[in-house]
């Protein structure tokens, strides 16, 4: 490919950091057989500008380690992100995070550059992950023109496999809401963020999410990870 | 952020709430999150033991050993700030109990390593789960009104409370270390003992001689008698300071398996400590008191047994006995009080006019006084023709009323209720007169108790066939059944509309709770009612129960029996505690003091009784008012 081509598809001149080398062959590492309690995972929320991939950035990104179902509550990341574009009035209701909050936040690709130092090799974990995937995809593709390799999997998806495949799942949850987003479903479940609302809080629920359905999984004969990312696919 | 909540949350959880905030954020870093759904299993009881601290943040565990037998014991129901898996964490080699979530549970898991270097470096948690060993429920909820009693006068707190030198003997035998081993034999021999203490010229001890060690390493390895004595004796030598407190001293001979301590001062011996020591500071074992009570000739020194009655149960409790198991051994240790006092009458006053059956009703029948000794008695006597003959029976069985009356209350053992009524003394047929009344509307004197009627002295037959009378009299007649289904729903379970406890609004006691007369009577009363119907002839309530289980396959019954295995625990937790006190103990609890798991259990046993009470009000109760 010449390197016009190149430029036309977004390819970058700048050589990939290291922190973005290594993750790239991250495949050749990953055992889909490995199984789910021996697998390391990343539950991970990010809050937006807005919802609009072409207008709307990151302003902050939480996430919380697990081995296996067990949560490792040291090990937790949460920045925030000095916004490309103006804030919403509607977003700044939700998440609370005004200019004024933002302006110790750091530049996006710091702040993703630290985050994918953080995920390492581990498998993700999202409620509709394909959203958070997307805006931290978004400046990795602008500037390097890769995207994170890392496994990720949906805790909305695995609930409503769950839902449809396990009657002791269904029977255990009967006669509650449906809604699928965080809030109902951390309802639902007795999940507790904790005290502040925003992306950590937000990751720290999925992840109790996860905790909440893995044991279901085993009895639906869901026992590795790739049967796993199987059931879970964004 | 997270790590600061995980710190606020410990900041309410024994023993760590007693570790600064610094202190806990370099344990919070090595900690974990579990969640586990309900029914999980843990730990195993004889599985490989824990590899961590778990501390429940939400839900609650059973804690409970299976025996050979296969029988589910319950050593404890773990809720929110309450934690599982020290001993075997500590022991290292197997799990000791059974650990299953009973509702869906998030954990924390400090890791051993963790646990370890805490333990190590902050003594007073060190002293919290070497207690925990011993006192659980107890030591949990009352911790703070523990703290504030520092007396030590119950057996409860004796082995933390006592130091060494509190209890020590003398200064042990000693010898020199070069003294032939048969010169030492013979010293031995000479002052009949079974160890020596081997001393160096200042008088520090260097190591010690037993019998065993003359044994194993003389006699068995054919070693020659005029070797020097510290060629066979036992280091390092096993000690303990005179300041140290006895549980640390039983814990080390415990450790090391050894039935002898030295014990130093300045590391200079001070005495010896064996295991018998600890026997007499133990010394409120339920088996000695009886034999103590045995041997009471007089009122006056019957006083002090009120006292005695709470170390034995409290020493009852730390040796893991359960609430059937406790209060069957106040019944007992009642039965013995009462013949007593009769012995002492029947010495002064002779013996009974006619023959007779002294028995007890209510709970004492049933075997389940708790410490507030509500102690019910009644006398079935054979009937008499003559008035004379009446008049002679009526005044010696006033006279022992009043002396039985007198006495149970100088020595604290009965509340402001006399426990023997002259109207519970009658002949046979009165008996039989007051029986046929009940039910029909023109009842009076009914009371339930009187169907757990059991003799304690005279002639047995007389009360079986008075209790066997009104049996059978139940079953023919639906009248009695509905009687007695009315008296039971008379009391409400404690429940408020929004399903919490409901307390005394007012009088002495004031926002509390009457736990046996709202929470373990109206279970008694159930179980009485279902096991009338079905012939059950077990008077005490978890008989009833395990027969109506296993015979009539009746499904509540095993909920029943647990919460009425919880609420006699609860209560007689409450009433040592008053008993520590001071006071005597009522069946008064304060709810507030409960954990929110403790409360959560109390809730749901309250509302088990209310959906019984449907039941009955369904079956049997037709609905009218009766007298």
């Amino acid at each position: 490919m010449t390197s016009f081509l190149k430029k036309i598809l977004g390819q970058p001149s700048a050589e990939l950091p290291d922190w973005l080398k290594s993750q790239q062959d991250l495949k050749k590492r990953f055992d889909p057989k490995s199984g789910i309690r021996e697998t390391d995972f990343v539950a991970f929320d990010t809050e937006l500008t807005g919802l609009d991939f072409k207008q709307d950035s990151i302003i902050s990104i939480g996430a919380v380690k697990l081995r296996g179902t067990t949560i490792l509550p040291a090990q937790t990341f949460y920045r925030l992100v000095k916004p490309e574009c103006e804030l919403k009035h509607k977003s700044v209701v939700v998440h609370e995070l005004t200019h004024t909050d933002l302006e110790c936040a750091e530049d996006l690709l710091d702040v993703i550059g630290d985050f994918v130092k953080f995920i390492g090799d581990a498998v993700l974990i999202g409620h509709f992950v394909h959203i958070d995937l997307n805006f931290v995809n978004k400046p990795l593709q602008q500037a390097f023109g890769v995207s994170l390799k890392n496994p990720a999997l949906d805790t909305s998806t695995l609930h409503d496999w769950l839902y449809d495949n396990d009657s002791r799942f269904a029977r255990h949850y009967k006669g509650m809401t449906m809604k699928s987003d965080l809030f109902s479903m951390a309802k639902k479940y007795g999940v507790d963020g904790g005290k502040s609302h925003n992306a950590f809080s937000d990751a720290y629920i999925t992840a109790q999410l996860f905790q909440r359905f893995a044991p279901f999984l085993p009895g639906c004969g869901v026992k590795n990870l790739k049967e796993l990312l199987k059931v879970a696919r964004p | 952020m997270l790590k600061d909540e995980i710190i606020d949350f410990f900041e309410k959880v024994m023993p760590f709430n007693r570790l600064s905030r610094e202190t806990l954020g370099e344990m919070v870093d090595g900690i974990l999150m579990e969640y586990y759904p309900k029914g999980e299993q843990i730990l195993q009881q004889d599985g490989p033991p824990s590899e961590f601290l778990g501390v429940i943040k939400k839900g609650g565990v059973k804690v409970y050993q299976t025996t050979e037998n296969d029988e589910e014991v319950i050593v404890d129901l773990r809720g929110e700030t309450e934690h599982f898996g020290i001993l075997s964490l500590l022991s290292g080699d197997r799990s000791r109990n059974n650990v299953v979530t009973i509702e869906d549970t998030i954990c924390y898991q400090v890791p051993k390593k963790t646990v370890l270097a805490i333990l190590q470096n902050y003594p007073e948690v060190n002293e919290y789960f070497l207690k925990s060993f011993f006192v659980n429920l107890l030591d949990k909820t009352y911790e703070e009104t523990r703290k504030a009693y520092t007396g030590g006068t119950t057996g409860e707190q004796l082995l933390f409370s006592t130091k060494v030198k509190d209890i020590v003997r003398a200064v042990p035998k000693t010898i020199a270390p070069d003294i032939s081993i048969q010169q030492a034999a013979v010293e031995m021999a000479a002052n009949k003992i079974s160890s020596l203490v081997v001393v160096d010229s200042a008088g520090l001890p260097l190591g010690m001689v037993t019998d065993r060690d003359f044994r194993e390493k003389v006699v068995a390895e054919a070693r020659d008698v005029a070797d020097p004595v510290k060629a066979i004796m036992n280091t390092p030598l096993i000690s303990i300071d005179s300041e140290d407190n006895c549980f640390e001293a039983l814990l080390r001979m415990i450790r090391h398996r050894i039935h002898h301590i030295l014990v130093l001062e300045d590391e200079k011996l001070k005495g010896m400590l064996t295991n018998h020591d600890f026997m007499l500071l133990q010394g409120s074992s339920p088996t000695i008191l009886v034999k103590e009570i045995g041997q009471i000739k007089t009122i006056e020194e019957l006083k002090e047994t009120a006292p005695k009655f709470y170390k034995a149960v409290s020493s009852l409790l730390r040796h893991g006995a359960r609430p059937h198991n406790i209060t069957g051994m106040i019944t007992e240790l009642m039965e013995k009080i009462t013949n007593t006092v009769v012995d002492i009458f029947e010495e002064k006053n002779g013996g009974s006019p006619v023959p007779y059956a002294l028995f007890f009703f209510g709970g004492g029948g049933r075997h389940e006084l708790t410490l507030s000794f509500n102690v019910k008695m009644g006398v079935v006597y054979k009937d008499v023709s003559s008035p004379e003959q009446q008049q002679k029976v009526d005044t010696y069985f006033r006279l022992l009323a009043e002396t039985m009356n007198s006495s149970m209350l100088a020595c604290d053992l009965t509340g402001k209720e006399r426990c023997m009524k002259t109207d519970n003394i009658q002949s046979a047929s009165t008996w039989h007169e007051q029986f046929k009344k009940w039910g029909t509307g023109a009842g009076t004197g009914r009371d339930r108790g009187f169907f757990d009627m059991r003799a304690i002295r005279g002639e047995h037959i007389r009360v079986n066939s008075l209790r066997q009378y009104l049996i059978n009299r139940t079953a023919q007649s639906r009248g009695i059944m509905e009687a007695l289904a009315a008296d039971t729903l008379q009391i409400k379970p404690p429940l408020g509309f929004f399903k919490d406890i409901v307390v005394e609004k007012g009088g002495e006691h004031k926002n509390k709770l009457n736990l046996y007369e709202k929470g373990i009577k109206p279970l008694v009363g159930c179980a009485r009612i279902y096991g009338l119907e079905k012939g059950v002839i077990r008077r005490s309530t978890l008989g009833r129960l395990h027969e109506l289980n296993s015979r009539h396959g009746f499904k509540a019954a095993e909920d029943m029996a647990q919460a009425f295995g919880y609420l006699n625990a609860l209560l007689i937790h409450s009433q040592l505690r008053q008993a520590e006190e001071g006071g005597p103990p009522d069946n008064f609890i304060n709810p507030d003091i409960l954990t929110s798991f403790e409360r959560k259990t109390l809730k749901e046993s309250f509302q088990l009784t209310a959906r019984l009470y449907a039941e009955i009000e369904g079956n049997y109760w037709s609905g009218k008012v009766l007298p």
